[in-house]
């Protein structure tokens, strides 16, 4: 009885120590914190000339530097009146220390010379609450390149700041029938420096950019043999001007979009019979079947590391939105809501896909993870809203929209807020392509 | 008697030994402390995503209409009469004299003032309460808590304290914000509320918003005193937290 007494004790004592030892903490999910803008104080570029020329171009570079920033919807500027008499760019020529409690979160300061006929323009980024200098760089440009200058010191600053990609040297590729047939177009990523690339005098659609940016993938209606139209595949290279054929198979040879690392482009081809998708080589222009199935299977885009492709496919019944490994193996359905979801488009991080879904008759642009969960609607009741295309840095979707009356060119953040209208006097304007960064 | 003692002990023994093993290293996935809701799935959104974000922390649209049909359904009892409604019954019935029907009337917009006050604190309260309503597709819905199976916290309002203190602290950079980053963090903290060791369980993978986190743990200290009965668990199991999750 003794021994069963010990025992029964020993065991109180075990049970007593597994329960504390098993004990969890609690656990708290705090949730999503609030999402703040950055405060920058941006001083005067000084120029220490009385070169009006020169004036006028830092002028120029600093105007151009806030429109940038501006336009992120992510920064906001201290007052230039909070900063007047204050002078000095590179560390320690000025007292960082007073700057700690101006409200500033980050403080730009930069000098602009001028060597022969190139500007020379320094640019530091501070961090007062850490006295620590996070850039500090000098850029060379032309004296006639202000606007490329300014727009690489804004990739600077963005980049020092978030470690994303800056936006400011991209573009947009479009299709737009201001002429009265369908041509591509690229304008800058703020809807400026529009230009006409194609002159086919016929239907020119679905832009693609290279991930390099030097060359546009892009189909075109051509008369084939017994003057039948056929919907050829075309590429036109930036760097040498010229354009070649790339798919002339019989019917579509539409919808290409690069791989982000391989000669490879995938893309809707019809030869078969029914739409299905295709993945082509750049060299060999050889291509292989990728889908097979009784409905059809268009708007293919890889994922961002190439190892995936989103399409759409109407093999259940309405058009839905499905993925698969780039081998065409392991098809998984992404979306089951909805009447009819078209051209879906990866985050460049691979967490989202957004989309153009039908629904209360007109298509609106949608988000979810690409899992296909969390599905988000971005637009509203304004008009029909397609095309969603990520920006490269991820901060921002660019759609087609008729809500103007005409379909034109728009941007708006990722989460469907700060919309603006891109393209401006191009007719019908659809389909729009943003590019990568170029590569220095 | 004695061999089934021996046996049964010894079961009881090797039982408790599963238990503390189990305890030692099967430790269960912690029970977040959140009120776990049942919602319906659903068709597309039809709510805008930016739209979502102002309606769901207010949950008006359900509450509102309750809160009226309460006010339905309440009778003028006969002691409170009210000067508000229209009852011509009550003039022909009057045969007192003129200060005596005077208190009786300003007992009675006593009472209908009393009772106006105490509607407007009831729909107040309901206005208040929009924890409870969840979003989905097309309508706001209250959805359904699921307190048992959701097993949550014995601690409820120490860690809602909590909660509340690093929300009120807990913001970061937009382009960081949408970045979809997620950190747990294990804190412990002393009688005094003070954070007496932080330990990054799992970092986020992205150095500013860790640096970020920490930010605002550490702006959030000192925390409230832990209740004494919690003080041991808080000081030496310490509290998971998770940004968001």
């Amino acid at each position: 009885m003794i021994m069963s007494m010990r025992t029964f004790i020993f065991s109180l004592v075990l049970l007593h120590c597994s329960t504390l030892w098993s004990a969890p903490s609690a656990y708290i999910p705090v949730g999503p914190g609030k999402a703040k803008k950055t405060v920058l104080a941006f001083t005067d570029i000084e120029t220490k000339t009385t070169d009006s020329v020169l004036k006028a171009s830092a002028k120029s570079i600093s105007d151009s530097i806030n429109k940038d920033l501006l336009f992120m919807d992510q920064y906001t500027f201290l007052a230039a009146a909070a900063f007047k008499d204050d002078h000095g760019v590179k560390p320690d020529s000025f007292d960082l220390s007073k700057w700690k409690s101006s409200g500033a979160d980050f403080l730009i300061r930069s000098s602009l010379t001028k060597d022969g006929t190139k500007l020379e323009y320094e640019i530091y980024l501070y961090q007062p609450s850490t006295a620590k200098v996070l850039l500090a760089k000098k850029l060379i440009a032309k004296s006639n390149e202000v606007e490329t200058l300014a727009h690489e010191a804004a990739n600077e600053i963005v980049t020092t700041l978030t470690g994303l990609p800056g936006i400011f040297l991209t573009k947009i590729a479009m299709s737009c029938d201001i002429t009265g047939k369908k041509e591509i177009y690229i304008m800058d990523f703020d809807g400026t420096n529009t230009k006409q690339i194609t002159k086919h005098k016929s239907t020119a659609m679905s832009p693609a950019w290279s991930p390099d940016g030097s060359k546009l993938a892009y189909s075109v209606y051509n008369r084939h043999s017994k003057n039948v139209k056929n919907l050829d595949l075309f590429e036109y290279n930036f760097k040498t001007n010229k354009l070649s054929l790339l798919s002339n198979r019989t019917g579509i040879n539409s919808g290409a979009h690069y791989h982000p690392t391989k000669n490879l482009i995938t893309l809707t081809m019809s030869f078969l019979g029914n739409p299905e998708v295709f993945s082509l080589s750049l060299d060999s222009k050889d291509a292989s079947r990728l889908t097979s199935s009784f409905g059809f299977d268009v708007d293919p885009v890889w994922s961002p590391n190439g190892s995936e492709i989103a399409f759409v496919s109407s093999r259940s019944g309405k058009p839905m939105i499905y993925k698969m490994s780039s081998n065409g193996s392991s098809v998984k359905r992404l979306t089951y809501a909805g009447n009819y979801n078209a051209t879906p488009h990866w985050s460049p991080q691979a967490k989202k896909i957004t989309f153009a879904g039908w629904l209360d008759g007109r298509f609106d642009i949608f988000l979810m993870n690409s899992d296909g969960t969390k599905i988000e609607r971005l637009t509203k009741q304004q008009g029909n809203n397609e095309d969603p295309y990520f920006s490269p840095d991820g901060n921002f979707i660019i759609f087609s929209s008729n809500r103007a009356g005409t379909k034109n060119i728009y941007a708006m953040n990722v989460d469907g807020t700060y919309v603006k209208r891109l393209s401006y006097g191009l007719g019908n304007c659809v389909s729009p392509k943003w590019s990568n960064p170029p590569k220095n | 008697m004695d061999k089934s003692l021996k046996a049964s002990l010894l079961m009881h023994g090797a039982i408790f030994l599963f238990i503390f093993i189990q305890g030692l290293y099967f430790n269960k996935p912690l029970e977040p402390y959140v009120p776990t809701l049942r919602v319906d799935l659903v068709g597309l959104p039809d709510q805008l995503k930016k739209d979502l974000d102002k309606i769901a922390p207010k949950g008006k649209p359900e509450s509102a209409p309750e809160v009226k049909a309460e006010q339905k359904k309440e009778a003028p009892s006969p002691q409170e009469e009210d000067e508000l409604a229209f009852n011509p019954k009550s003039k022909k019935k009057s045969k007192k004299s003129d200060k005596e029907l005077e208190k009786e009337r300003q007992d009675r917009l006593k009472n209908a003032l009393n009772r106006i006050k105490a509607l407007n604190r009831i729909q107040e309260s309901a206005e208040d309460k929009g924890d409870d309503t969840v979003v989905k597709g097309n309508q706001i819905s209250r959805g359904t808590t699921l307190v048992g199976d959701a097993k949550e916290s014995r601690k409820p309002s120490y860690f809602d304290v909590v909660l509340q203190r690093l929300q009120s602290n807990w913001s970061l950079p937009i382009w960081l914000a949408r970045q979809n980053l997620s950190a747990q963090v294990q804190i412990h903290i002393d009688s005094r509320g003070n954070v007496r060791h932080l330990k990054f369980v799992k970092p986020s993978g992205n150095p500013q918003f860790d640096e970020t986190v920490e930010a605002t743990i550490r702006a959030s200290e000192p925390f409230p005193a832990p209740p004494i009965a919690f003080r041991a668990s808080t000081l030496n199991q310490g509290i998971l937290l998770g940004f968001p999750l």
